[in-house]
């Protein structure tokens, strides 16, 4: 390791991580360059862990990027010497992708590899020998249309990634226009990096677009690139969110946005099922069935139309019974829309065969930088048990220990201090138990949505909320997912374990859509000290340091609650 | 200094990097420090058992193999030699005779002493100094015999060597090898940095501007017979195909210069300089060396700018950064030994590479506070880090430290329990828990006190390994201290469930579902057809007749069965 130029800001480790130094000079060329071709996987301040893997390897060769280009990238700006064996990892990796090709010709799909022994090879593997239908010539293979996707799954998983130049179908034509001024008579335009990513997805209609993931922030407007695309296309859509609430919202912004009649967009979940050319459907109704061992009967909805797109947003919320049946809508382009390709069951290599590469990543720091998305300071509160309540936790079982320390009866105070501080700023009170729930809106005389509550009155709450009729907003664990609150800029979290990756940065996603002004959010965390609540905030805290947030910790003592107001009531 | 630069690299082969010297001597010292490591009693090398786990953790992956196959390792002596030279560990190394029939000296007892105070001045040193300590004990290790003519150096050496028999008995004894290495890497340190230059030139170059720079103009001889013989006397070389008939070297030769100094270049770069990372070499393509030793094999070098900044003194300190996410970086172009000591109590180590991940980790942060209490955590970090803490780290942190001391033991108390607001204990009350349970001295004076005022005390002696439960009918706010009373369980009904799987085909057609249905009713196997599915179900025990079945019907059809 004698090769050593301190100016630079990468550093490549042998594990395949690589390590950015934020400080460093050249670091905005460093890390655009980078993320091509290596995933984000933490943003603390002045370091950023990257890693390389045959995923992003191969994303980046999707998207055009040549070997050679990777490792100047890594030479250029490698502080040490690159190891040889992440050199050597990246040119086998990169070499594999596009070597395999699926093409179609007059009646069939064919698949192509580049040479006679990677032929040899892909037609003995286990998985790709029974979906290959006849052998054509050397390197040719006839390969039957219902087994695009299952074929592109196999080959990944045999590391040889397909590039699938086989075209889609073009679906059913259908005039989608943008609006230039929305019906709510707001002045409407796509943003650039909106625009850009659609054209990146669109591929001006080459068979190598149409199909692939694009990443944006929370609050970065993912649902406007969606539009976006189908104006390209100009064709049926059905639109996959994940629930109802994200169904409501983006038959909203379809027709307060485009063009689209109230007639021409529909609602398919359970209580309606409107098979339109535009369709918005969730999930859970396409997942439903009736019993563990019945078919999955909405699955239909796939073939009631002739769809020309398929949008899945929230992708890396994808259930396995849509990724089956995704796997056999290979002929149709497919948009995956997301905050984050990390997946829970770490199926990340399925939404690569399946949708699609990764078309478009934009770290949310520059977004933030140019004021599309708020920037958002992460406090965590701490206060101890009231004496009381010590004894009893102290001789709890751990799961009663947990629900003492969230429900420590001295945090409504510090809530009730939270909104002194931000006294004309919306505000949404986030906690796990309905009772506690229950008794702070009580406490605060302010409205309260649960999993109990309904659906119109949850649309007619996030409605005057929205209009800044209600200022505070207590929520249950409901409000995670896709609820366009566009005006909420404090959200503090009173209860509530850390769930997944993705849940907390949802939370946090509903406060950082653009605001007038400072265009600061604040997330604020209330955590009993010394309990076991503060293990869970302790992972909450590591997750959005990582994430590139700014995370403070303070006392009761600190954000200037005297004694008296400390005591519980 | 005019030296060729290579321009295609393509055919030459570029030997990769070699294992850490540095860190190896740090982990030897740890090992050594940790265990008590005894010397052989007649050899005085390391045992066997403590050489493999040795071999496991160090950086040289040659350590193990040649432990296996000749039961030594140059390396590991070389490790070993370095630490005892540096005072860092001590042992016997002169011995005693011990009556045998060898004169050679025994080892009795021979244990590794660690001395903790030197390695503590070592690790005191700046990075600049502790790699000027190293260099030092290289440059003057292997002399004569053990010089690069006549032994490999560390790590992994492609050339062979002159015969020590021959060669080594003129001239090279009387060398002073320490100043020619670093006469050597002077003159490496005038070339350009990072780019590959030829060998043979710099041969060439020392030839033509200091050709004595190896074997002095009027040398002195080991052996008297030997002056007057010319400075290359002994100096032999052979062909591989007439193997036994020597060339002697003579300095009238032209090419003498090469053919001796040129062969020692070569291995001077195999030596010392890769094994510091000051160079990096690329040999030539393999081919039948006709020459014994080889010659012109390593053809190409590359200085590396360390070798400047280590001659200048100017190594940088490692730099630390510690992230809000609790990760620490650890940066340095040389193995930060003390760095990495230091945080190994507080965190844990994620990455070793060249650049040192760490994670802060709770417990093992108290656990270091709780042993060291005079460890404070905070101002540790702050003093190895380049940045100031991120304030949530920093806040943390002290919560952590403080769990060190958040247990008190008491010896020799009690905990009473009670439901009375006063029980008038004061004089005994070590500790108030919370209302109604209270740590208490004296426990004996204590309950004939209670008695005394009429309150009649439950006592339960635990045992030293575990609690006893409290008898039944007490209470306590503890919970699973009473024994529950046991219900006596009535006897149940037993059930055997018969498990039959069942499975369906989907067929393609009716008439295909009926053919198969008739095949399989002929033979008794009893099948159930669902027309509106095209399905048939049948237990999984009459798969050998369904399948004669399906044989069958291949006569017509292509038949494939895929699961769903």
């Amino acid at each position: 390791m004698s090769v050593f130029r301190p100016e630079n800001p990468l550093i490549v480790q042998g594990d395949h991580s690589v390590l950015v130094e934020v400080d460093s000079p050249r670091y905005v060329e460093a890390r655009d360059r980078l993320s091509r071709f290596a995933e984000l996987i933490k943003s603390p301040e002045h370091i950023h862990t990257y890693r390389i893997t045959p995923l992003s390897i191969w994303n980046a060769a999707a998207a055009g990027a040549k070997t050679d280009e990777i490792l100047d990238t890594l030479e250029q700006f490698s502080k040490y010497e690159v190891p040889q064996n992440v050199v050597v990892e990246i040119r086998d990796r990169a070499s594999r992708y596009g070597r395999l090709q699926l093409t179609r010709d007059t009646e069939h799909l064919v698949l192509t590899a580049a040479d006679r022994p990677l032929a040899e090879e892909i037609c003995r593997h286990k998985l790709v020998a029974p979906l290959l239908v006849e052998r054509l010539s050397h390197t040719e293979f006839h390969v039957a249309a219902i087994h695009r996707g299952s074929l592109k799954q196999a080959l990944l998983k045999a590391g040889f990634p397909v590039e699938d130049l086989a075209g889609y179908r073009q679906g059913e034509p259908l005039e989608i226009v943008l609006r230039e001024q929305t019906l709510s008579d707001i002045p409407f335009r796509l943003r650039t990096y909106q625009g850009e990513a659609a054209d990146i997805f669109y591929a001006a209609g080459a068979a190598r677009g149409g199909s692939g993931v694009i990443v944006l922030p929370c609050g970065a407007g993912k649902t406007i690139v969606g539009l976006a695309c189908m104006a390209k296309l100009q064709t049926s859509t059905l639109i996959l969110t994940t629930n109802v609430t994200a169904t409501r919202q983006w038959c909203g912004e379809l027709l307060d946005k485009t063009r689209l009649q109230a007639d021409q967009v529909g609602e398919y979940n359970g209580s309606r099922k409107d098979v339109l050319p535009v369709t918005v459907a969730t999930y859970n109704i396409m997942t439903w069935r009736e019993n563990k061992d019945a078919p999955f009967k909405h699955l239909e909805l796939f073939d009631q139309r002739d769809w020309g797109l398929i949008i899945y947003d929230e992708v890396h919320l994808l259930p396995a019974p849509v990724f089956q049946v995704t796997a056999g809508l290979q002929a149709m382009r497919r948009l995956g829309l997301t905050a984050t390709l990390v997946r829970e069951d770490n199926r990340e290599d399925d939404v690569f065969a399946l949708i699609g590469p990764k078309k478009v990543d934009v770290p949310w720091k520059v977004l933030e930088k140019q004021g599309w998305i708020a920037s958002a300071s992460c406090t965590e509160i701490r206060l101890p048990l009231p004496e009381s309540a010590r004894m009893t936790y102290a001789v709890a079982d751990r799961r009663q220990k947990f629900r003492l320390a969230s429900e420590n009866s001295a945090k409504l105070e510090v809530v009730r201090e939270l909104l002194r501080r931000h006294p004309d700023e919306p505000t949404l009170v986030i906690g796990m138990y309905v009772e506690q729930l229950n008794e702070i809106a009580k406490q605060l005389d302010v409205p309260v949505i649960t999993g109990t509550t309904s659906q119109q009155k949850r649309d007619r709450l996030f409605e005057d909320f929205k209009s800044g009729r209600l200022r505070t907003l207590v929520v249950s664990k409901v409000a995670n997912f896709a609820v366009d609150l566009p005006d909420a800029s404090v959200a503090i979290q009173i209860s509530g374990t850390f769930g997944s990756r993705q849940e907390e940065a949802q939370r946090l996603g509903r406060i950082l859509r653009p605001k007038a002004g400072q265009n600061q959010a604040h997330f604020y965390t209330i955590v009993s000290r010394d309990t076991v609540e503060q293990e869970f905030a302790h992972k909450r805290q590591l997750f959005l340091c990582e994430q590139g947030y700014a995370y403070d910790i303070v006392s009761r003592e600190e954000i200037g609650m005297s004694a008296s107001v400390r005591r519980p009531a | 200094m005019n030296i060729d630069r290579i321009k295609n690299m393509a055919k030459l082969d570029v030997e990769p990097s070699g294992p850490d010297i540095r860190r190896d001597v740090h982990t030897f010292v740890a090992y050594v420090s940790q265990r008590r490591v005894k010397r052989g009693h007649r050899d005085n090398a390391i045992g066997k058992a403590d050489s493999m786990r040795l071999a496991k953790l160090l950086s040289a992956p040659e350590v193990a193999d040649d432990l296996a196959d000749r039961g030594y390792s140059p390396w590991l002596y070389t490790i070993d030699e370095i630490a005892r030279q540096w005072g860092l560990v001590r042992y016997d190394t002169k011995g005693v005779y011990a009556g045998y029939t060898s004169q050679e000296p025994s080892f009795p007892d021979n244990y590794i002493k660690f001395d903790e105070a030197a390695y503590a001045q070592l690790l005191a040193l700046s990075m600049a100094k502790q790699e000027q300590r190293l260099l030092a004990a290289l440059l003057s290790s292997g002399q004569g015999g053990g010089s690069e003519f006549f032994s490999a150096g560390l790590g992994t050496c492609r050339l062979d060597r002159f015969n020590q028999w021959g060669s080594g008995t003129a001239v090279v004894p009387m060398l002073d090898f320490t100043a020619i290495r670093v006469s050597l890497l002077k003159l490496l340190a005038n070339c350009p940095t990072g780019e590959w230059l030829s060998v043979a030139s710099l041969v060439e170059y020392l030839k033509q501007n200091n050709c004595y720079f190896l074997i002095p103009k009027e040398p002195q001889f080991k052996n008297k017979w030997d002056q007057g013989k010319g400075r290359y006397v002994n100096f032999r070389e052979s062909r591989k195909d007439r193997w036994g008939h020597e060339i002697q070297i003579e300095e009238t030769d032209p090419d003498a210069f090469e053919r001796v100094e040129g062969r020692y270049v070569e291995r001077f770069f195999e030596g010392l300089p890769k094994l510091l990372g000051y160079v990096e070499v690329a040999y030539g393509p393999p081919k039948v060396q006709k020459l014994f030793p080889s010659l012109g094999v390593l053809q190409a070098f590359r200085v590396s700018e360390r070798l400047q900044r280590v001659l200048s003194g100017k190594i940088a300190e490692p730099t630390l950064r510690v992230t809000p996410s609790f990760d620490v970086y650890l940066q340095s172009e040389l193995y930060p030994a003390r760095a990495i000591r230091e945080l190994q109590r507080i965190c844990e180590h994620v990455t070793e590479d060249a650049t040192n991940v760490f994670r802060l980790e709770r417990q093992r942060v108290a656990a270091a506070c709780a042993e060291d209490p005079s460890l404070d955590v905070v101002a540790l970090l702050e003093s190895l880090s380049t940045e100031p803490l991120p304030a949530n780290v920093r806040r943390e942190l002290q919560d952590w430290a403080a769990h060190g001391d958040k247990f008190v033991l008491y010896s020799g108390c009690s905990l009473l329990e009670t439901n009375k607001q006063d029980p008038n204990i004061k004089s005994f009350r070590v500790e108030n828990i919370s209302p109604g349970v209270d740590i208490v001295r004296s426990p004996d004076r204590l309950l004939v006190e209670l008695e005394k005022h009429q309150l009649a005390p439950l006592r339960v002696k635990h045992g030293e390994q575990t609690l006893s439960a409290v008898p039944d009918k007490a209470r306590s706010v503890f919970p699973g201290t009473t024994q529950a009373k046991k219900k006596k369980r009535e006897a149940k009904t037993k059930v055997t469930l018969m498990r039959v799987t069942s499975v369906q085909l989907l067929c393609p057609d009716n008439e295909f579902l009926d053919r198969l249905q008739r095949l399989l009713t002929d033979v008794s196997c009893p099948v159930e057809a669902d027309r509106k599915r095209l399905s048939l179900s049948y237990a999984r025990q009459f798969e050998p007749e369904v399948t004669k079945a399906i044989r069958t019907l291949k006569s017509d059809y292509e038949v494939k069965i895929s699961d769903q």
